[in-house]
């Protein structure tokens, strides 16, 4: 047991220390001078060589790369010149805002998967079936700042149903405490049912429109996974003692269902909360992908390496998750 | 060690070489295969699983020798070992006078087509996705044999034996049934013109009547082109009837060996007895309750190599006898052409 | 009329079909069966003969395409197929339960085994505690004769065994003292001394209980030994139905003796060749005119009547529907057997 959680965690630390590494050698190489960027267009070789001593550019990669990391770990992310923050303070700002999004449109896409899954696969109904894969389709083939201008259209423009872009929430509302920096969390912590109702009509268009993409991707999964479970002898076997159907399924077929969809889902999870360029600036959400394609654009490297390093070890964490969750869930594995 | 004699008075009815003495073709010596278990970590002790401990046989030219036993005994594993599809830990495996395990790569594919596999379940056995005809035309294209039109002509004339119309062939595996595709299957090993087929569980997964055809059609092919069978399978009626000689297999390791109505009729090992206690007869006359030894337990491979006959734990004898204890019994002949591994043989006899 | 023995089942020209992209299938065909209180029915076919879907079509848990088109399951003398399906899963695991073929996938594999058997009990017996339930599970797994039965309890499917699971089948079968189970193909995939130990802990439960079962199995064997009576299936009818000394002793319907025939027996000496019936069962989409199995038939292949209507059941033992066998020559065949 110690000995597999031990090669576990070092299996995780080689690789987030192998993105980093790759990012940081890939940026490097990349043309454009991080230096010239801060000193101007118009100042002199002299001053941009001073510059890039300050920064430490002139040293071997291997010991920029261990310099940056040593700093990474103790707090300190870098200095972003484009913006003129740390890069800390940055994230701070900008990643609350992706992560909230992403779990919105995680839940979104789960629960409408599992509920249309059920759906299609009920009895022996082929018009629903087939229009439950016909909105599969539609999710993975929908781009979604196309889907997400439509939603503003309609629901926002047309009948009003929703509020439309550029904020999280009212301006006639004030933002509850930060505690999680998340809006809906906080104003729940806070008890401030208004302001939760208000985050949350903000956070629904956008959630659709960046979920749709993983709908589409589970409820195809999880259809076929429940026609096979299904036509599993165990299925027939819990409704020979008198279980209902929904019972069954629930309870049998689904959990089962789940398993082989586990990893994908943990997959899809760690790619959403890493935020969204196209949806975050259709609804002009000041999330975190913004930031980076921004950066991007500037030549601000140290904003885009901390935001690769978190990445992977988003990704690692979610991934060690879902591990873990399939230890609970499917006794097999815990053998 | 173990060495089955080769002068085996075999049956009569209608076989092949009547008269001379029996050449042995395929002879197995202390054939061991061990499957390690588990080797997670470092300073770990490695599991290792003996599936074929220490097993000898010689299978004589024509016969039909069978491997008995229930799952986990082993018989598979030996076929797979025969095959070469898994690498025997040790031993060796003597085809028509050469050992099969010391080949070249070269020298093994020319002893291959003298022995050809079937195995239990011939839709899962058949690629799908091909067409009968290139199905069983593939030997003959890996070997080499012939020309188109002779691979063509061969092939036809293969299905036709089989009972297949050459006409459907290009059709593929699924459009046929169990009985068919098994057929098919045949047709595959038999166009190479094998002296050896190892027949894994060919009829288990038949029904009745296509099983009865299945087996009728062995013997019609096996006189008409001499074949010997390695037929494993663990439907003891079937062996009883369709085997010349049987060796009953425990954990990896022959428990008895003889002709298959001496085996059957006149079982020595108590493992045999209780086997062939244990199958329901269908007749409804015969006693119903009392006849019956059933045997407590169930088969468990063990990890290390334990003391004493392997059989003791399950053994309606009690196997609690010091000799049970201490020393694994050896395989030894008890009465000409019977090789029994107990120390007790005979004592336990089929209730009746 | 008084003293005749009480029926738990009794199925009535129960139709089922499976309407396919290929065609329709009628699986099982006006199919008619009685099972008594305590008796064991061994129902014998070869695979598609039917003898699945009648067991699925009795507890009406056919799957689409599959449907029930007419006929009567009268289960303790009500109509199965006139409940709804609140009602029958009021009937299911209660009054009849079954016990399914192969036990490593007839187990959910990520529920205990405890909460498995539990399930059940807990299901039929509102009012009952989860501690109750269990200690009655552990009772059942006891009865199975499953070592440390307690312990159990907690253990997964892929710990247990072939044998030891196909024990946890039973006594989730046996959970709620059904009148009747249906078990389908129970030991098929056992090795012949686990199948023994099997067989024997089943026989020996249902015996002491009075459950009825309908035993389904292509193992003639089996039947031999377990049954009372014997119903043969061939191509989604029941060809003949008999005790089952009568039926092995005197098969009338030519399927039934070919398959008598055609196994391999250890008490038989076995020169020459085993007895096979010629050809594949029809295909259930377009079944011949006259009798299904007139073109495999040892008595009636070629002969005008056979190939051109589809015989009627006759009776042929001494007491009225004691012995049954659906074909035109069966009061001829069963003279010249006695």
């Amino acid at each position: 047991m110690v000995h597999s959680i031990l090669s576990r965690l070092s299996g995780s630390l080689a690789a987030i220390i192998g993105a980093s590494a790759i990012a940081f050698l890939f940026l490097r190489v990349l043309p454009g001078n991080p230096a010239r960027l801060i000193v101007g267009p118009l100042a002199s070789e002299e001053t941009l060589h001073a510059q890039m001593e300050r920064m430490g550019l002139h040293e071997p990669i291997y010991v920029q790369y261990w310099r940056y990391m040593r700093d990474f770990v103790t707090g300190d992310w870098g200095f972003s010149y484009g913006a003129g923050q740390p890069v800390l303070v940055q994230f701070q700002l900008r990643f609350p805002a992706s992560i909230e999004l992403g779990i919105y449109a995680f839940i979104f896409a789960f629960l409408a998967a599992v509920v249309l899954a059920l759906l299609a696969t009920y009895r022996h109904r082929p018009v629903m079936d087939a229009t439950v894969r016909m909105l599969s389709i539609f999710g993975m083939g929908m781009p979604p700042f196309w889907l997400a201008l439509i939603l503003l259209v309609v629901f926002h423009e047309a009948l009003g149903m929703f509020p439309g872009p550029g904020a999280q929430l009212s301006r006639a509302l004030t933002p509850p405490p930060e505690v999680t920096r998340l809006l809906t969390i906080d104003a729940l912590i806070a008890g401030e049912l208004r302001t939760f109702a208000n985050a949350f009509q903000h956070l629904v268009l956008p959630a659709i429109a960046l979920g749709m993409l993983p709908f589409g991707y589970l409820v195809r999964l999880l259809r076929a996974n429940l026609l096979d479970v299904r036509n599993e002898p165990f299925i027939l076997v819990v409704r020979s003692k008198g279980i209902g159907y929904w019972a069954a399924t629930v309870r049998h077929a689904l959990p089962n269902a789940f398993l082989p969809t586990l990893t994908a889902s943990g997959m899809i999870f760690a790619q959403l909360l890493g935020g969204s360029v196209l949806v975050e600036k259709v609804f002009n959400w000041p999330g975190i992908g913004s930031l980076v394609v921004d950066s991007i654009l500037r030549k601000d490297f140290a904003v885009v390496q901390a935001f690769i390093i978190v990445s992977a070890v988003l990704y690692v964490f979610i991934n060690g998750l879902v591990d873990l969750l399939y230890g609970i869930i499917d006794p097999r594995v815990r053998g | 060690m173990t060495q089955v004699s080769a002068n085996k008075r075999h049956q009569t009815e209608g076989k092949a070489c009547e008269g001379a003495d029996r050449q042995v073709l395929l002879s197995i010596k202390n054939l061991v295969k061990d499957f390690i278990l588990s080797r997670q970590g470092l300073g770990r002790q490695k599991q290792v699983l003996r599936a074929v401990d220490n097993v000898s046989i010689d299978i004589m030219s024509g016969e039909t020798f069978g491997l008995v036993g229930e799952s986990g005994c082993g018989k598979s594993t030996i076929a797979r070992c025969l095959m070469l599809l898994e690498r025997p830990t040790s031993g060796q495996v003597v085809f028509s006078g050469e050992d099969i395990l010391a080949l070249s790569t070269l020298e093994l594919r020319r002893v291959r087509r003298h022995m050809q596999m079937v195995f239990q379940d011939p839709h899962a056995s058949l690629d799908a996705r091909m067409r009968v005809h290139d199905i069983v035309e593939e030997p003959l294209v890996i070997h080499g044999a012939g020309n188109r039109n002779e691979r063509r002509q061969r092939v036809a004339e293969v299905l036709e034996l089989v009972g297949i119309d050459p006409a459907s062939a290009t059709r593929k595996p699924h459009a046929f049934s169990g009985g068919q595709a098994q057929r098919i299957a045949l047709a595959r090993a038999l166009v190479l013109n094998p002296d050896l087929l190892i027949l894994d569980e060919p009829v288990s997964a038949l029904d009745v009547s296509i099983q009865a055809q299945v087996l009728n059609f062995l013997q019609d092919i096996q006189q008409e082109f001499l074949l010997t069978y390695l037929f494993i399978v663990h439907d003891l009626v079937v062996a009883e009837y369709f085997c010349d000689r049987v060796a009953v297999l425990y954990l990896g390791a022959v428990a008895e060996l003889a002709d298959s109505q001496e085996l059957f009729r006149n079982p020595l090992h108590p493992y045999t007895v209780s086997l062939v206690s244990a199958v329901p007869v269908p007749d409804p006359e015969r006693p119903r309750r009392g006849a019956r030894l059933v045997l407590s337990g169930e088969v468990t491979p063990v990890g290390q190599k334990q003391q004493g006959c392997r059989f003791r734990a399950r053994c309606p004898l009690g196997g609690g006898r010091s000799r049970c204890l201490q020393h694994a019994p050896d395989l030894r002949e008890h009465t000409p052409g019977h090789w029994v591994a107990c120390h007790f043989p005979g004592e336990l006899r089929t209730p009746n | 009329m008084a003293t005749e023995p009480e029926h738990v089942l009794s199925v009535r020209d129960l139709r089922t079909e499976f309407h396919t992209e290929n065609g329709i299938f009628p699986a099982v065909r006006d199919v008619s069966l009685d099972v008594y209180r305590g008796r064991q029915v061994g129902i014998v076919g070869e695979s598609g003969s039917g003898k699945s879907a009648l067991a699925l079509s009795i507890l009406g848990l056919v799957r689409p395409p599959g449907r029930i088109m007419s006929g009567q399951v009268l289960l303790n003398g009500r109509d199965l197929c006139l409940l709804k399906e609140t009602q029958l899963n009021s009937v299911r695991g209660r009054e009849v339960s079954l016990i399914f073929q192969d036990p490593m996938t007839a187990l959910d594999p990520v529920k205990t085994i405890g909460k498995q058997i539990c399930e059940g009990i807990l299901h039929h017996n509102r009012g009952t505690s989860r501690r109750e339930a269990r200690r009655r599970a552990i009772h059942l797994l006891e009865d199975v004769e499953v070592p440390a039965a307690a312990q159990r309890m907690n253990s997964y499917p892929h710990e247990f065994s072939g044998g030891m699971r196909q024990r946890v089948m039973i006594a989730i079968a046996i959970a709620n003292e059904p009148d009747l189970i249906i078990a389908d193909e129970p030991t098929t995939a056992l090795d012949v001394t686990t199948q023994a130990q099997v067989l024997d802990i089943f026989e020996s439960l249902v015996r002491s209980r009075g459950t009825a079962v309908i035993l389904i199995t292509h193992n003639l064997g089996i039947v031999a030994e377990f049954c009372d009576e014997v119903r043969v299936m061939y191509a989604g009818r029941i060809v003949e139905s008999a005790d089952t000394r009568t039926l092995f002793r005197n098969p009338v319907h030519p399927y039934t003796e070919s398959l008598l025939r055609s196994v391999p027996r250890p008490d038989q000496a076995h020169d020459g060749k085993l007895f096979s019936i010629a050809g594949l069962p029809p295909s259930l989409a377009r079944l011949p005119a006259g009798c299904s199995f007139e073109p495999r038939c040892i008595a009636g292949r070629g002969k005008p009547l056979c190939q051109e209507s589809r015989p009627k059941t006759t009776s042929v033992g001494e007491v009225h529907a004691s012995h049954l066998a659906e074909c035109h020559f069966a009061r001829e065949r069963h003279e010249a057997q006695s």
